[in-house]
């Protein structure tokens, strides 16, 4: 086992951990102030990949179209919010279930009416193909390590945000008492609009920034938003540290479970039980974690609710 | 004179919050056991811990024989112990049998009967006709929970806590709201019971405690400050100054 | 029950039983199928109401115990083990433990991560799945016959299932009537309504939470036995968590916490997903659309709205 396939996989592991943290964040602090289930928060992520793309095709630019595709997400984060989610905050969390199933159904199929059924994909500029080189002779795809340093930059934005703007204040009070900040005089629905605005366009950045190496398809954020979610178990509901955290753990163990886990267990097992159990056990990892983690502190590594 | 429960350096907090701090307690079968005090002295922490919907920082707490400063809550009420809720907490949707009978259904051991409808047993039926006419409710069997005034809401609570044949009652406030003759029928029940069990009583309502209390404790910022006979608490100095106020002179 | 509900019921029954008979006079077997499909759901999401609607446990990982049920008849077919009632005893068996083991863990947590530590424990049985290469992964498991039940059944004559499949259906909403009802039915409705209460009375409301999800889990591995053997194809995708969505769609469209409600809910579902792609390819924008209109107005389902049009005709 060489080291800088070691250092790859690593690597790797960050990069699936900063797109689950660009998933997450916004996911656990609707869910922590708002008290939101939105499983229809993969629908960012692949409206995000989409757009980006369409504008990647029609300016020649992945610059610009980055540049415009995010904005575009808030906005449409923000319409999202002002015309759909506003209405369920009251609502249980069955109910928040249903409606937000009904709006996946919603998006996949205006995805599908708008850019049909294929998915969509597009190339990257030529200055962004190569590899680069890296420490101990580690050569790694210079867009990976775009994505690695762009996520980590917006997870140090968001951190400086939350702890030290009076927006911040505002977001990580409401986080572990709602109704404390309404009796504050706080136009509190503003706040609301905000945030979930900013989760979407977050997702949406996740999302086009993968498009180039998976391409964008219809129900793409799907998939990704179940991990998100044992994210911010993990990391405990309401919480962007625990976000963050949770993020790198879940993408670290991922990876390198999957790269590494068969060559772990030959280490015991003979290489024949090794090579069948590794995946079913590598595809395991992440959730035997969450249910660790769950058993000795129920509300996640930082939770804040109160209730 | 059996000890039902003795509480010893029970101490909670909350943050930086001390709730309860050292607290010694001891109730007697056939005696009722004021604690009063001013709002946030601790009370209902205290009857938190005593019941097991809270654990203690530190302190013991045995029911009878028995340690049980870990035993969750259902575990105590197995042993005998039966509470009330500052604030109502009843099954509103529920009708007033139906309350009645799940209490009941409560200490007769295990429910793990899937097949046979329930409410049917006749020995259940009798029992729940019995508490609801004890707590002066027998009229009102068929009625929605929720639907009920105030007053029968408290009565209620304290049939069901009842349905157990408890040996310690931990009674949280139950005069709260009561109008002057509904104080008065709690009075009398507050009598009745206390030849079957222990009683810990939260209270505000000067009458109420004066009336029926045969031990007194006054709690102020978690802690005990006083604690004696209703005469002893009555004359007590400090006990007026930090509780009773002006309207302790009507007592002195 | 009312006597109209219980004409209706006979009715119902009565058409259930001829209709077999029916489609093969009309010549349209394909019928059956449709109905075949439609009543398993509905076991299947009964078992979620027994959970969701009557003890407020929101599972989104309950199709985990279809994809269970399923794969008990596929991975003894795989080694030519067809015995119908060896394959059920294992569906029920694994799915009891994997309630049990899953619950152990879940039922210690509330709301929220409830919710979404069912949906992540699912999604975990959905990856194992499809890294198993041996039972198919994500192309799935084919079987080339039905389970065999003992002598005279053949279960691969599509209306012995269809009778098999309606017993089944029958016997559970029976069985979840008397449930609800019991002591044990009791406690847990009443645990949904007050649980610190219930545990101020003396009850351990995590074992009987505990029992009931385990009961649920089994009832929906049932479920997942007789899918199996209807499809004939066994795939991790009949655990995908959006099934699970479905499943909770089909409980809120009927009504929760009744005993017909899951069974109208499958009938909704299924009747829109069969008879909407008629109307157009982009059916699954409307049934969100519809999705999202029940989520806001529809309390009780059709049920629900059934019961409050009822009272409102009445003086």
């Amino acid at each position: 086992m060489d080291s800088a396939l070691v250092m790859i996989q690593v690597l790797n592991g960050l990069q699936l951990g900063v797109l689950l943290f660009l998933l997450a964040a916004g996911l656990t602090l609707v869910f922590g102030i708002m008290d939101f289930i939105n499983l229809a928060h993969g629908a960012f992520y692949m409206l995000g990949a989409f757009i980006c793309a369409t504008l990647a095709l029609w300016l020649d630019s992945f610059l610009l179209a980055v540049l415009l595709a995010v904005p575009i997400t808030f906005v449409i984060g923000v319409v999202v919010e002002l015309g759909i989610a506003r209405q369920l905050y009251q609502a249980d969390h069955l109910e928040q279930i249903l409606a937000t199933f009904g709006l996946i159904l919603i998006a996949d199929t205006l995805v599908q009416i708008i850019w049909g059924p294929e998915g969509l994909t597009f190339a990257l500029p030529e200055i962004l193909n190569g590899q680069v080189r890296l420490f101990y002779d580690v050569e790694f795809p210079v867009y990976r390590v775009l994505i690695i340093s762009a996520g980590l930059l917006v997870a140090l934005a968001l951190y400086l945000v939350v702890s030290h703007t009076r927006i911040g204040m505002l977001i990580r009070a409401g986080a572990s008492n709602r109704r404390m900040v309404e009796a504050l005089g706080v136009d509190i629905r503003m706040l609301f609009t905000l945030v979930f605005a900013a989760g979407a366009a977050m997702a949406g950045l996740a999302g086009l920034m993968i498009a180039p190496i998976t391409e964008a398809s219809i129900g793409m954020g799907n998939e990704i938003l179940i991990v998100a979610f044992v994210v911010i178990v993990i990391g405990g509901i309401g919480s962007v540290q625990g976000a963050f955290l949770g993020a790198m753990l879940v993408g670290l163990i991922d990876t390198l479970g999957r790269s590494f886990l068969d060559d772990f267990l030959r280490l015991f097992l003979s290489h024949q039980a090794a090579e069948t159990s590794a995946p079913a056990i590598s595809a395991m990892l992440i959730y035997i974690l969450m249910a660790v983690i769950l058993t000795f502190r129920p509300q996640g590594l930082f939770g804040v609710r109160s209730s | 004179m059996s000890v039902e429960l003795e509480a010893r350096g029970i101490s909670r907090s909350f943050g930086g919050i001390h709730a309860v701090a050292d607290i010694d307690l001891c109730l007697e079968k056939g005696k009722i056991h004021a604690v009063i005090g001013p709002n946030g002295a601790g009370k209902t922490t205290l009857v938190g811990l005593l019941a097991g919907s809270l654990t203690a920082d530190k302190g013991e707490i045995r029911l009878g024989r028995r340690k049980a400063t870990l035993l969750p809550v259902h575990e105590r009420v197995k042993l005998g112990l039966g509470r009330t809720f500052q604030i109502t907490s009843l099954f509103g949707e529920l009708s007033v049998f139906e309350n009645i009978a799940i209490a009941v259904q409560g200490y007769q051991g295990h429910s793990f009967r899937f097949w046979a409808p329930a409410n049917r047993k006749s020995a259940l039926i009798k029992r729940v006709h019995e508490l609801a006419s004890d707590a002066g409710l027998d009229h009102e069997l068929d009625a929605q929970a929720e639907a009920l005034s105030h007053g029968k809401h408290r009565l209620l609570e304290i049939a069901m806590a009842l349905a157990g044949f408890p040996s310690i009652l931990l009674l949280d406030e139950p005069a709260a709201g009561l109008g002057a003759e509904e104080t008065q029928n709690l009075i009398a029940i507050l009598n009745r019971l206390k030849s079957d069990a222990a009683v810990l009583l939260v209270e505000h309502d000067m009458d109420v405690v004066f009336s029926v209390a045969d031990e007194v404790t006054v709690m102020v910022d978690g802690a005990v400050i006083a604690t004696g006979s209703p005469d002893d608490i009555r004359n007590n100095q400090q006990a007026q100054q930090a509780y009773l106020g002006e309207s302790g002179s009507e007592y002195a | 029950m009312s006597k109209s509900g219980g004409w209706l019921a006979v009715v119902t029954v009565l058409g259930a039983l001829l209709l077999p008979f029916w489609a093969e006079y009309a010549g349209e077997p394909f019928i059956l199928d449709v109905f075949i499909r439609l009543m398993i759901l509905a076991i299947a999401a009964s078992s979620l109401n027994l959970i969701l609607g009557y003890s407020g446990m929101v599972s989104l990982g309950h199709a985990v115990f279809i994809g269970i049920g399923a794969y008990a008849v596929g991975i003894p077919a795989y080694y030519d083990l067809n015995s119908g009632w060896l394959q059920l005893a294992a569906a029920l068996g694994a799915s009891g433990c994997f309630a049990l083991l899953t619950g152990l863990i879940c039922l210690r947590t509330r709301g929220a991560y409830f919710i979404m530590i069912t949906l992540a424990f699912a999604q975990m049985m959905y990856f194992i799945f499809v890294s198993i290469e041996e039972y198919g992964g994500d192309d799935g498991l084919v079987i080339y016959s039905r389970s065999e039940m003992g002598p005279g059944i053949d279960l691969d004559d599509n209306s012995q299932l269809y009778f098999l499949v309606l017993f089944c259906l029958i016997a559970v909403m029976i069985l979840i009537h008397r449930l609800t009802r019991s002591d044990f039915g009791q406690v847990i409705r009443s645990i949904k309504i007050n649980e610190v209460r219930m545990q101020a009375l003396g009850f351990d409301t995590f074992r009987y939470r505990l029992v009931c999800y385990v009961i649920s889990g089994m009832i929906c591995g049932l479920a997942g036995w007789l899918l199996g053997n209807f499809t004939g194809f066994i795939s991790p995708e009949m655990m995908d968590w959006t099934r699970s969505g479905e499943l909770i769609a089909m409980v809120l469209l009927g009504g929760a916490a009744t005993v017909v409600g899951p069974l109208l809910g499958a009938g909704i579902f299924i009747g829109v997903e069969t008879l909407l792609p008629e109307i157009t390819i982009y059916w699954h924008l409307y049934l969100g659309i519809l999705l999202i209109i029940v989520a806001k107005f529809g309390r009780g389902g059709l049920l629900g709205w059934w019961t409050r049009w009822q009272g409102r005709s009445r003086p």
